[in-house]
Parts: C-alpha cells; sequence; structure tokens
C-alpha cells in the first residue's frame, strides 16, 4: 500500500478499532438492545469521519500536508476513498453480525444509512467548524433538523396524507431522503471548503455562544477585581462553551417540537418518537461532551501544562474544574430536560417515557456517563478521543458482566448472613412493600453504590491530572480497577433489582 | 531554465484578517540563484507572506508568482519547485524518524538519500526514534533535512533555526544551506524569514525589511552595507546637534556621539570634523544593525 495511503489508514486507526470491533463484542453481552448498538455503530462511523481531516487539524500537521506537492483535489480523494473503504469494511462487519445474530436487515439498513450519512456529512462538517468533537457532535443534529423539520412540516400542511401512509414509508420520503439529500450537499460543499481551506495560526473555531456567559461572568465580577478562583471558575465555564451552544439547540428543538405538538392536536402512530429524538440525542452527546471537555480541550489547545504552572495548586484547580463541571452537569443533563418536560410536553400531553421514575434513571444514567468522560479526560489528548474511548470503556464493562458472575452470588450469601441475624426485623422492614421502605432501599442502595464508585473514578481523575503524566502500568491498572468498579456496580444494581423481584416488591 | 523569471515575485500584496492588515501593499522580487532575507518585527507580515506564496492563504488582493506560475492556479507544479519548512513543525506522532522522511520523500519525484543519511549523521538524529519523542530544536532539525533533500529550485524557511542550539545554528547556516545552494549555483534560491539576522550575515544577497505589512527597505546586502555606516566620534565638549537628512539614527553618551548615517557618507563626516572632534571612526553595519536602525 502507497505510504501516503497507510498515513491516512494509520490516523484513523483508534477510531476504526472503535467502530469495528466494539459494537460487534457488545452483541456478545446480551446487554445492548437493538437501539444501543445502531448508536454505538453511529458513534462509531461519526468518530471515523471526524478523524478523517479533523486528524490533521488535531495535531497540527495541515501545513504540512497542504505544503507538498499534490493538488487538494488529489488530497481530497485520498482521505475520502481511505475513509470510504475503511467504513465499508466496517459496514461489512455489522452486516455479518446481524445475520450471526439474526438480526433484522432493516436495522442493516438503518447503519448503512448512519455509515453514509456519517461520510458525507462528517468531513465537511470538521472542515467547517474545525473542530473534531463539534463535528461529531453537529453531524447528527444536522440531519436529525433536516429530517424531523421535513417530516413535521410536511405533517402540518399535509396531515391527512400523513396519516394515510404508513410510519415506514411516512420515515423514507419524509425524514430519510432529505436527510441523505442534505448530506450530499453538505459533502460537495465540505470539498470547496477544502479547496480554500486555509491555514491559519489558529485552526481551531469557537464553537460557542459567548453572550450566554456573559450573566456568570457579571455575576463573577460583580464585587470587585477577580479572584484566583473566579478566573478559574470563568475559565471553566468557557471551555464548555459548545455544551451551553448544545443546551441553546436542544432548548431550540424542543420548542419545535412543542410548537408542531400545539399546532397539532391529534398525534399519530410515529409522535412519541419523534417528539422524543431532541431528549434522546442530547442525553446520548451532551454526557460525553460535557465530561469529555474540562481536560482534554485544554490538553488539545496546548495550554493544560501552562495552566497548571500558575500558582493556584493543582489539586485546588482540579476541584475547581471538577464542580464546575457537574454543575454544568446537573444543570444541563437533569434541570434542562426536566424543565422542558414539565414546562413544555406535560401541558401540552405530548407522549414521553412511561413514569417518571425512568426519566429519573436517565438523568442518572446521563451524570453516571459523565463521570466516565470526565474521567477519560484525565488521559486523553484531544476530545474526540475521549469520547471514544469511552465509548470503549462501556463496552469493556459490558464486556466483563459475563466473567464476574459470581459476585451476585457473593452477594447473595451476604443477604442470607443479614437475613439469619438479629437484624432480621430491620431488614424485613427495610424491604417491606410500603412505598417508603422500597424508596429508602433503593435510594441507600443506589446512592452507596453509584456515590462509592464515582468517587473512585473521580478520585482517579484527580490523580492522574495531578500526574498531567501517569505512568503507563499504572493508566493500564486503572482501568482494570474502573471497568470492575462499573461491572460491579451494574451487577449490584441488577441483583439487588432481581432480589426485590425475588421479594415481589413492585416500583412505584 | 529561463534566468530572467524571478523566483518570487509579490506584487502589491494585501492580506486583511477581519479588519487587521496583516500585509498591506507589500512588494518584492527574488532572482533565482540568491539568498534572500525576509526581516521584521513580530506582527510584521512576514509568515502570511510566506504562507501566501504557497496558496496556504489567499491574498486579499495583489498578485504572486512564484518562478511565473500563479500558486493558486498552478498550486501542484509551483509546489513540486518548492520546499518548505514553517515556523511551527509538526509531524504525525506514530511515525519515527525513517518513516516521516519516507512518508515526504514519497510526494517528491526526486529525493538525495545520501544528502539525508549525511545530514542525518551531522544532527545526530536516529531514525529509530519515534517523531512524538523529539524536542522542538530536534523536530525543526528534521523538518530542514526533509526540506533539503528533495533539492527544491527554491527553499523557503520561516524562522528555520529556532529552537536550534547554537553549534547546530551555525552549522546549519554556514554548511548546510550554503552546501544547498553551492550544489547548483544561480538556480537554487533560499528565502529566510529569520530574526538571528547575525547568523544570515555571510550568506544573505538582498533582503527586504517589513514592518506593519509593508516594505520598508529592500536592498542589496553589499548595497545596503554600503549606504549604511556608523560613525562614532568623541568631543571636547557636548556634542553637535546635526540635522542632515543622511542621520538614520542619533545616540549620545555624554562626550560621545554615534550616528548611523546612510547615503552621502562624506557630507555628514565632513559636518562632523567641522566640530573639531578629538576622534572619529567609520566603519559598515551588519544586516542587524541595518535592520534595528530601519526600525528605530
Amino acid at each position: 500500500m502507497s505510504i501516503r495511503l497507510w498515513k491516512e489508514v494509520r490516523a484513523l486507526s483508534l477510531a476504526w478499532i472503535v467502530a469495528l470491533f466494539l459494537p460487534i463484542v457488545a452483541m456478545k453481552t446480551d446487554f445492548l438492545v437493538q437501539q444501543c448498538w445502531i448508536f454505538l455503530c453511529g458513534a462509531g462511523y461519526l468518530g471515523l469521519g471526524a478523524m478523517s481531516f479533523g486528524y490533521e487539524i488535531n495535531h497540527g500537521t495541515l501545513p504540512l500536508l497542504l505544503s507538498q506537492p499534490v493538488s487538494r483535489r488529489r488530497l481530497w480523494l485520498e482521505k475520502t476513498a481511505v475513509l470510504a473503504v475503511v467504513m465499508g469494511v466496517t459496514f461489512l462487519a455489522h452486516v455479518v453480525v446481524c445475520i450471526l445474530f439474526k438480526l433484522s436487515l432493516v436495522l442493516a439498513f438503518e447503519i448503512l444509512l448512519a455509515a453514509v450519512c456519517a461520510f458525507l456529512v462528517c468531513p465537511a462538517m470538521t472542515l467547517i467548524v474545525k473542530n473534531t468533537l463539534a463535528a461529531a457532535v453537529f453531524t447528527p443534529i444536522v440531519l436529525a433538523v433536516v429530517g424531523l423539520g421535513v417530516f413535521g412540516i410536511t405533517d402540518l400542511l399535509y396531515p391527512a396524507r400523513v396519516e394515510a401512509m404508513n410510519g415506514g414509508d411516512t420515515l423514507v420520503y419524509f425524514q430519510v431522503i432529505p436527510a441523505v439529500a442534505a448530506a450530499g450537499v453538505i459533502f460537495v460543499i465540505g470539498y470547496f471548503i477544502f479547496q480554500r481551506l486555509e491555514c491559519r495560526e489558529f485552526l481551531g473555531r469557537e464553537v460557542g455562544l459567548a453572550w450566554l456567559l456573559a450573566p456568570g461572568r457579571w455575576l463573577l465580577t460583580a464585587s470587585g477585581p477577580g479572584t484566583w478562583w473566579s478566573s478559574l471558575v470563568l475559565k471553566e465555564l468557557q471551555l464548555h462553551r459548545l455544551n451551553f451552544f448544545l443546551a441553546f439547540l436542544f432548548v431550540l428543538a424542543c420548542l419545535a417540537s412543542a410548537f408542531h405538538a400545539w399546532l397539532k392536536p391529534v398525534l399519530i402512530y410515529g409522535d412519541d418518537f419523534f417528539y422524543r429524538m431532541p431528549f434522546l440525542i442530547y442525553w446520548a452527546i451532551a454526557p460525553l461532551t460535557i465530561g469529555a471537555v474540562p481536560i482534554a480541550e485544554e490538553r488539545q489547545l496546548g495550554v493544560l501544562e501552562w495552566q497548571m504552572a500558575m500558582p493556584p495548586a493543582r489539586g485546588k484547580q482540579w476541584a475547581i474544574k471538577a464542580i464546575v463541571t457537574y454543575l454544568v452537569g446537573v444543570a444541563w443533563l437533569v434541570i434542562l430536560p426536566v424543565a422542558c418536560l414539565i414546562g413544555l410536553y406535560r401541558p401540552l400531553q405530548i407522549p414521553f417515557f412511561e413514569n417518571d421514575l425512568q426519566v429519573a434513571w436517565t438523568c442518572v444514567a446521563a451524570l453516571g456517563l459523565m463521570t466516565l468522560a470526565f474521567y477519560t479526560s484525565s488521559l486523553c489528548a484531544t476530545t474526540l478521543r475521549t469520547v471514544l474511548v469511552t465509548l470503549a470503556a462501556l463496552i469493556s464493562v459490558s464486556l466483563s458482566m459475563a466473567a464476574f458472575f459470581w459476585i451476585p452470588s457473593v452477594l447473595d450469601y451476604y443477604t442470607q448472613f443479614l437475613w439469619r441475624c438479629e437484624s432480621e426485623q430491620l431488614l424485613k422492614f427495610l424491604i417491606s412493600s410500603s412505598p417508603f421502605g422500597v424508596l429508602f432501599t433503593i435510594s441507600l442502595f443506589t446512592a452507596m453504590g453509584i456515590g462509592v464508585i464515582s468517587a473512585l473514578i473521580l478520585g482517579l481523575c484527580r490523580v492522574n491530572y495531578l500526574a498531567n503524566d501517569p505512568r503507563r502500568w499504572f493508566v493500564k491498572t486503572q482501568w482494570v480497577i474502573v471497568v470492575l468498579g462499573v461491572d460491579l456496580l451494574v451487577n449490584s444494581l441488577i441483583y439487588f433489582s432481581n432480589l426485590l423481584a425475588e421479594f415481589k416488591i413492585t416500583p412505584l | 531554465m529561463n534566468a530572467e523569471i524571478p523566483a518570487i515575485d509579490i506584487q502589491h500584496l494585501a492580506r486583511k484578517y477581519g479588519r487587521t492588515d496583516a500585509v498591506n501593499d507589500l512588494s518584492l522580487t527574488v532572482r533565482p540563484g540568491r539568498c534572500y532575507g525576509f526581516f521584521g518585527r513580530n506582527g510584521a507580515g512576514k509568515t502570511t507572506t510566506i504562507k501566501c506564496l504557497l496558496n496556504l492563504l489567499r491574498p486579499t488582493s495583489g498578485s504572486i508568482q512564484v518562478f511565473g506560475m500563479d500558486p493558486r492556479r498552478q498550486e501542484a507544479e509551483v509546489k513540486a519547485r518548492v520546499c518548505y519548512v514553517p515556523d511551527v513543525v509538526a509531524f504525525y506522532p506514530w511515525m519515527t524518524v525513517r518513516g516521516a522522511l519516507d512518508y515526504l520523500a514519497s510526494f517528491r519525484e526526486k529525493w538525495n538519500r545520501e544528502t539525508e543519511i549525511t545530514l542525518l549523521k551531522r544532527f545526530d538524529l536516529d531514525p529509530r526514534k519515534s517523531t512524538s519523542g523529539l524536542s522542538k530544536g530536534q523536530r525543526m532539525q528534521l523538518a530542514l533535512i526533509a526540506a533539503i533533500c528533495p533539492e527544491p529550485e527554491l527553499l523557503v524557511l520561516d524562522e528555520p533555526t529556532s529552537g536550534l542550539d547554537p553549534i547546530v545554528r551555525r552549522d546549519f547556516i554556514r554548511t548546510v544551506i550554503g552546501a544547498y545552494q553551492a550544489g547548483d549555483p544561480g538556480r537554487r534560491t533560499v528565502f529566510v524569514s529569520t530574526h538571528l539576522i547575525s547568523e544570515f550575515e555571510g550568506l544573505i544577497d538582498e533582503f527586504s525589511i517589513i514592518e506593519k505589512g509593508r516594505t520598508l527597505l529592500a536592498l542589496e546586502a553589499d548595497a545596503a552595507r554600503e549606504q549604511f555606516q556608523r560613525i562614532d566620534a568623541r568631543f571636547a565638549l557636548a556634542p553637535p546637534l546635526l540635522d542632515d537628512t543622511e542621520i538614520v539614527q542619533s545616540k549620545r553618551d555624554g562626550r560621545e556621539l554615534s550616528l548611523i548615517v546612510r547615503g552621502n557618507i562624506e557630507k555628514v563626516s565632513a559636518h562632523l570634523r567641522a566640530h573639531r572632534p578629538e576622534s572619529m571612526n567609520t566603519q559598515a553595519l551588519t544586516l542587524e544593525e541595518i535592520f534595528l536602525a530601519t526600525l528605530a
């Protein structure tokens, strides 16, 4: 293989591993439902698409590449050809998995769609925003906006015609075709952008809305000249500018959905998925970006070591970073979606999850994913790599579950021991059928499990941040600890829920 | 090749970043076979100009020709005859030194392996070492090797000695660049932007000094040394005030007077002698002193 083509393949290697192997491995665990599998496959294709040109941007090799005696058209063809081959091989592997696991071929079609859209849009989006993470995030958002926008408008203008069509045709004609057409247009735009691409000193583009931070800036400086901690807090908030922008887009999407529901009094088949889409996309993407940004973004910008050389102790800097990240996480992953649900969806009776407990668990899961991404960002050089490695960590967890089936048996022994001891009455009260008892018990064990594991992960994150360049053996050991810890937590939750079922304890 | 076609011909180049004029009406011409120095303060527009040469930036207005070709329309043809070393060098982190050189060689029709081996030994670079483990200076050395081995007709260097230790710097400038040009005199052109003007003193044939995107001075090096002279004089009492237009810079230190003069040296000398100095001597300026005097 030509050395240049090999270099292109090598640049895509991490994203290719994630895209190719992890969904395949995930299917072995019986843990993932089909929708999650499509998400994993899609995330892998997005990573591949963003890395194609994003690698050059992240590593500053674009001037080196563009100053070589080869036309830009040739460079574009080489990169997109390699990307197409890599994505093609990945797709074929996923099709084989579908066949082996006797999955519906419609799933294969959906994965093909994800691959084609990622191939057409992601490289162009990287050249437009000049930020790999933003490109990977905005690609599905742009396509969702196009697809759902066309569907929403058609549904409003021609409701009878849409109602007469079956769900599949609606999906294809009003969402898939417009989205793919838009993807093709964006691909062509990307080619022309590359032809005219310039190598300025700072290639990264500010993706965010700085004015959203204005109130925060005023609050922090209202008392007088900024203190070191207020400067750090403001800096951390500004690192999250992409997440502020995502939250802004999410609110716009919810408003658009609510407006659509308000105009359309009778909801038809497929509407619940239509209205859930903003939340599903947001809760899938935002935890990863909120967690990935704090440390990896500074490292990517090249300012991390300079920042660490500043007078405030590293531990204090990390603490402020963690606090701001969790505040942003709680605000954008919990408060904002719940506020949109209560303020917009409930009054219009838009269908959503079956009960409030599912919403609560989704928020908890989102915060958990954010914690994992925050930890991973302490080890990765770029934000996109952080996201890919976080997804890899999730799959490692599901892989290890089968290996740790003995943990429930240990917990079972422990429960039997408790049952025999004198606190039998207390235990019976704790897992009695009264709502208070169930709620208390679930909260206690969940908080303990999540709290302990989160504290462990955050502790390791802090160690990595303070060390800045942890030894390899320590990094590998950490991975084992984190994977085991999360695996223990999930196994415990599964076991505990089985225990409750055994005692015929029904959820609220 | 027709020797009359300039290696670089820039006419009224302008480039804006938003409302800021990075380059504003810059013109210069570089004849083939010359070593051309491109000097200026930080932010003067040197790197912007160099990037416009290679179509890494598009000019807002003006024209650029490299060997009579437009870098925008004939990008590949221009780059086939040019090698560029940027001020900030980056390589793909998984490549070794050997791998990076092989990768860059794959773009070139011609690659002198003997020069590569010689320069690797001279710079003491291990071909098996990963580029991610190289220091800033070593990355620059690698970039210089990669630029010289194809033996291009035009070598464009942006701060090439940045990060190099003094020994390597001297060796590189005197031997490597000098040997590169000597390899094909009259055909190999060097266009170098640098702050270490004194280090390139012996090599520069012509130079430009730019400030705020405009050319302040463009001269041949020998002509500049003839035109610019320093006169040091010592007086019994306070030195006189002279307002000759040829005086570019004047410094007083007690009874001593130091003048930098451009143009009619004899006229200024005669004026000084009229004030009966205790001692007076004249000497040519280095290019660095000319640069400092021009920008002062």
